[in-house]
């Protein structure tokens, strides 16, 4: 990217940028001069000699001068709009590729906060001085020429009495400009110092208050503050003065027009007269305008300068990795990578300092199963790595005989899998984070996209898997999650997951078939207190209140239970049942306990995305309503808040939340809402929504819901225990595991995977890497939040599936590392030994042999 | 009173939460499950994965160990406000008991993900745990010697 700001935008927006120089050319050297020349004419010929036709005919002229000018004027701004959004785009959308290719180390000592920033708000500044960047000197420069100009044209002498006194003004202000520019820098400093002095107090409150330093520290910022005022003050001064001395010499200047002009009427009259006078005055006013904004721009033109070169720094990070290629359908995969490492003096130096990898020797054979053993800052992660070519290292490291530094990133991103401990899933469904390893380039030509039942997906290479149609693909990923064990918990995904019918038009056929089957299994072994199955008279304290009160379905988004609370249907009928001052007092009681519970629990926790009734996102909102409730009764705050107060109502379920006061009262009022909703329906309404009905299935219920026509018991371990083992039993009969584990594949993981366990997200992770048939594996405590005897029985059944391809792995105990071909043993930073598992474990005084014995593991030998 | 902070209050009885401020409490109330168990039903069985700390609120759950030869002997009685499950928790292991409910018992199901994270974020909670944890493996020791001293 390009360091200067002006080479920036020449280089980004030459063609453009030459129109609108063309434009302001014509607009300031043509138009301008024009228009003044007009104005002379109208005085001294028509007026002067009391010609009308000539009046008409040059006030006609005069008149389409005005709107030529104002036409062209619309289109220079509207380009210049044009300019600045077009370039604001594509300079953010340049600075986001960059952070793509950041170094990874360079991101554990950037913050994220900063970096939003400056995409966000530091850009949007220059965005706007893009399109004025050439237009504006263009523009006012010409302004300034043409009425100069017309002046010089009109009579050289007194262009020269009004031009006496430019090269002052220039001297003068240039001088104090500068000044002003040098103290606004030292100001900028000065309070990035105070913001630091902020972070630094709120990070050391501690600190001052054990050492009572509380007046010192207010003191000191104090100090700073008023430095701070002293510039300010300063600039004020000088640009209140700079403004003085522009308006003393805008008056002095037409003081000394009026006073030579005046004395060449009356004593020349033959080379000068009244109408050139007036024409000059207004020459003259004219001239400071475009002299202003020239002075403006010069400062913008500063500031801009300025702002860019300190956002492109912070983007240009040593190490930045290759560009990446945009569109690109060709499949430069390579399928023919063995993975034979050779590592000679590989060396990686952390924080200059540390060395994580300390001239490392080390040969991998192809397809061989490597362990990598060490403890904590043996470099066993560093290495894992640097052969994932995912941080630099200085030594030589060969990958199948070629420099991995020369390996194009995308080849290693796309042969290569890599799983760590802390592996991140993102946003969207279980099946999205399974396919997120086969999204490299846009392959418009390889599109199955549409007929896979995936929205968006020319985005997806599925050509590793060698598969042609939909259920190709959930097979592929099924046997994924089968080889990392999720498949149980996919299980129970798919039950709470909600099906589209449009999708899955089959699903919701063959599960209303088993519905019956499973109310007669509850039927018969007299279980009817394990499900509470729907009833128009019950209130059900395992659905939603929305849930109760709706107590139907529609596929209306209006009807949607997150919308419900704005319907005016369903205001109606709630303050018809006086229930609507009930629900705003339940509302408030769950806002108030949901705000003091997770007010300080961080944004990306967990915890939030699964367990909390509103969002991080909605957190602010709903503690300033709770303030608000401690002056006000919930019922007369005003309706913004009362809405918000319902629509979290309606969230809650009773038996589950266990928040609120739910008495009789206040389920007879439900049940009375839900009767007056489905009999009062507007006709709007009448045709979509239906109320729950046996034989129909419900699209806003999920795969369980709708089997059961009903909600489990969810407080009896028994209910919970018999509706699993029967429904499981009656699907596996029905041949309907599959269709519950593919829709189990739509289930939302949540920001960041926040709705699945660590294990599981451990799992997709694995599944992940293992779904985009890489050459090489490459793990780094990939499964260490599992129980022990799975882990193992997992990283046995990665080995088969990666039979002949190679695998190397940080394992976090040692003796994972059995189930590999050789173990390598890291110790600060270099090879300690290596070998089998079978010679290291029983080698006395070996490293290993000490490691398992710390780690409690058998080591046979003399024991 | 709601039902959440009749919760709290039962949580405030047990001794490891018992010095905690009272929005980690309702935190701890609310992301925990309210599960009941039938007479006899089983809670926690040995050697199954470990997903969640059980917190006794209503009857008894009788702590069962099995040895090498199948034979079930009864090592403990938890009654009400007992905390049990979290050993398996921590060490990311097996159940290492089963335990069964003797009445019909009422629990507070906390997730393991949960406990783990109240652990780590809450140094009192983390120093309790070793203190219970201590203690049993000192009874452990003591049992083992006596075990010795009578072969």
């Amino acid at each position: 990217m390009e360091r200067n700001l002006h080479r920036y935008i020449v280089n980004r927006s030459l063609r453009p940028q030459l129109v609108l120089i063309g434009i302001s050319f014509v607009l300031g050297l043509g138009l301008n001069p024009v228009m003044l020349d007009l104005q002379k004419r109208i005085i001294n010929q028509a007026i002067g000699q009391r010609n009308f036709d000539a009046l008409l005919w040059l006030c006609g002229a005069f008149l389409g001068a005005v709107l030529l000018n104002g036409a062209f004027k619309y289109v220079k701004q509207n380009l210049e709009g044009y300019i600045s959004e077009t370039m604001l785009r594509d300079l953010r959308s340049e600075l986001y590729n960059r952070i793509l290719r950041f170094p990874l180390l360079h991101m554990r000592n950037t913050s994220t906060g900063q970096l939003v920033a400056m995409i966000l708000g530091e850009v949007e500044d220059l965005g706007g001085y893009f399109g004025l960047a050439l237009s504006t000197p263009a523009f006012h420069g010409a302004m300034l020429i043409g009425t100069l100009g017309f002046m010089v044209y009109a009579n050289p002498w007194m262009a020269a009495v009004s031009m006496v006194l430019f090269p002052i003004q220039i001297v003068f202000i240039r001088r104090l400009q500068r000044k002003v520019s040098a103290m606004a820098r030292d100001r900028v400093r000065m309070v990035r110092g105070l913001s630091d002095r902020i972070q630094e107090s709120v990070g050391g409150l501690q600190e001052i208050y054990a050492n009572d330093t509380a007046a010192y520290e207010s003191g000191r910022f104090r100090h700073q503050l008023q430095r701070i005022f002293k510039i300010r003050l300063s600039i004020y001064n000088l640009k209140y003065l700079i403004k003085w001395i522009n308006n003393f010499l805008e008056k002095f200047g037409q003081f000394l027009l009026l006073l030579v002009g005046g004395w060449l009427i009356i004593n020349h009259p033959d080379t000068f007269n009244l109408g050139t006078l007036v024409a000059f005055i207004q020459a003259y006013g004219q001239l400071n305008e475009p002299w202003r904004e020239l002075i403006n721009f010069f400062q913008l033109k500063e500031n801009a300068r300025v702002k860019y070169e300190q956002v492109i720094a912070s983007f240009d990070p040593p190490g930045l990795r290759g560009e990446f290629p945009g569109d690109d359908a060709a499949r430069d995969r390579s399928a023919a990578l063995a993975g034979a490492y050779d590592l000679r003096q590989a060396s990686v130096v952390l924080d200059g300092r540390t060395h994580a990898l300390d001239n490392l020797q080390l040969t991998i054979e192809p397809h061989q199963h490597v362990a990598l053993v060490g403890t904590a800052g043996s470099g066993k992660s560093t290495l894992a790595l640097v052969l994932a070519k995912l941080t630099g290292f200085t030594g030589s490291v060969l990958l199948d005989g070629v420099d991995l530094a020369q390996l194009p990133p995308a080849l290693a991103g796309r042969a290569i899998g890599f799983v760590p401990a802390d592996a991140r899933l993102f946003t969207g469904s279980v099946l999205d984070n399974l396919l997120y390893g086969l999204r490299h380039r846009r392959t418009r030509e390889l599109t199955p996209g549409a007929e896979l039942g995936l929205t968006g997906e020319d985005w997806l290479d599925l050509s590793p898997l060698e598969i042609e149609n939909r259920a190709g693909l959930v097979g592929a990923a099924l046997e994924a999650v089968r080889l990392v064990g999720l498949e149980d918990d996919l299980f129970a995904f798919g039950l709470r997951t909600r099906v589209d019918p449009t999708r899955h038009p089959d699903v919701a056929e063959r599960l209303l078939g088993t519905r019956r089957l499973v109310a007669e299994r509850f039927a018969g072994e007299g279980q009817e207190t394990a499900v509470e199955f729907f009833d128009r008279d019950r209130f059900s304290a395992y659905a939603s209140i929305g849930e109760n009160i709706l107590f139907g379905h529609s596929p209306h988004a209006a009807l949607a239970l997150e919308q419900l609370a704005q319907h005016p249907h369903f205001r109606a009928v709630i303050a018809e049942v006086a229930l609507d001052g009930p629900l705003v007092e339940l509302g408030a009681d769950v806002a108030r306990d949901m705000v003091e519970i997770f007010k300080d629990i961080a944004a990306d926790n967990e915890l939030f995305a699964r367990f909390s009734l509103i969002t991080a996102s909605e957190l602010p909102e709903y503690a300033q309503v709770v303030a608000r409730i401690g002056r006000t009764p919930p019922t007369e705050l005003g309706a913004a808040d009362r809405d918000r107060l319902i629509r979290l109502a309606l969230r809650l379920i009773p038996a589950r939340h266990r928040l609120g006061r739910i008495d009789e009262p206040f389920i007879a009022k439900v049940l009375a809402a839900r009767r007056q909703f489905a009999e009062t329906l507007p006709p709007d309404l009448a045709g979509s929504f239906v109320p729950y009905d046996r034989e129909r299935f419900f699209t806003d219920g999920t795969v369980l819901d709708n089997l059961l026509f009903g909600k489990v018991v969810a407080t009896s371990s028994l209910a919970v225990k018999k509706v699993n083992a029967i429904v499981e039993e009656i699907l596996e009969a029905e041949n309907l595991r599959g269709l519950v584990l593919e829709v189990g594949l739509d289930y939302h993981v949540g920001l960041f995977g926040g709705r699945l366990s660590l294990p599981q997200r451990q799992r997709v992770a694995l599944a992940r890497a293992l779904l985009k048939r890489p050459n090489i594996l490459i793990l780094d405590g990939a499964l260490s939040a599992l129980e022990p005897g799975e882990r193992l029985e997992l990283h046995r059944r990665v080995l088969m599936a990666m039979k002949d391809r190679t695998v190397v792995a940080a394992v976090e105990r040692p003796d994972l590392a059995r189930l590999y071909d050789r173990v390598v043993v890291l110790d600060a930073g270099t090879v300690a030994e290596t070998g089998t598992y079978q010679e290291l474990i029983v080698r006395e005084n070996g490293v290993l042999r000490r490691l398992a014995v710390q780690a409690g593991v058998q080591v046979g030998g003399e024991g | 009173m709601q039902p959440l902070e009749r919760d709290v209050e039962t949580l405030r009885k047990i001794p490891l939460f018992a010095g905690l401020p009272t929005a980690r409490l309702k935190l701890i109330a609310y992301t925990a499950e309210v599960v009941e168990f039938a007479p006899g039903e089983t809670i926690v069985r040995q050697g199954d994965a470990a997903d969640a700390v059980y917190i006794v609120t209503e009857g008894e759950a009788e702590v069962l160990l099995r040895d090498a030869d199948g034979h079930e002997f009864n090592l403990a009685t938890m009654g009400r406000h007992s905390l049990f499950g979290e050993t398996a928790v921590i060490c990311k292991g097996r159940r290492t008991a089963t335990v069964r409910a003797r009445d019909r018992v009422a629990t507070f199901k906390i997730s393991a993900d949960v406990f783990l994270d109240l652990v780590r974020q809450s140094p009192e909670i983390s120093m309790q745990v070793m203190t219970v944890l201590a203690q049993r493996l000192e009874r452990s020791s003591t049992l083992l010697q006596q075990q010795q001293s009578h072969s």
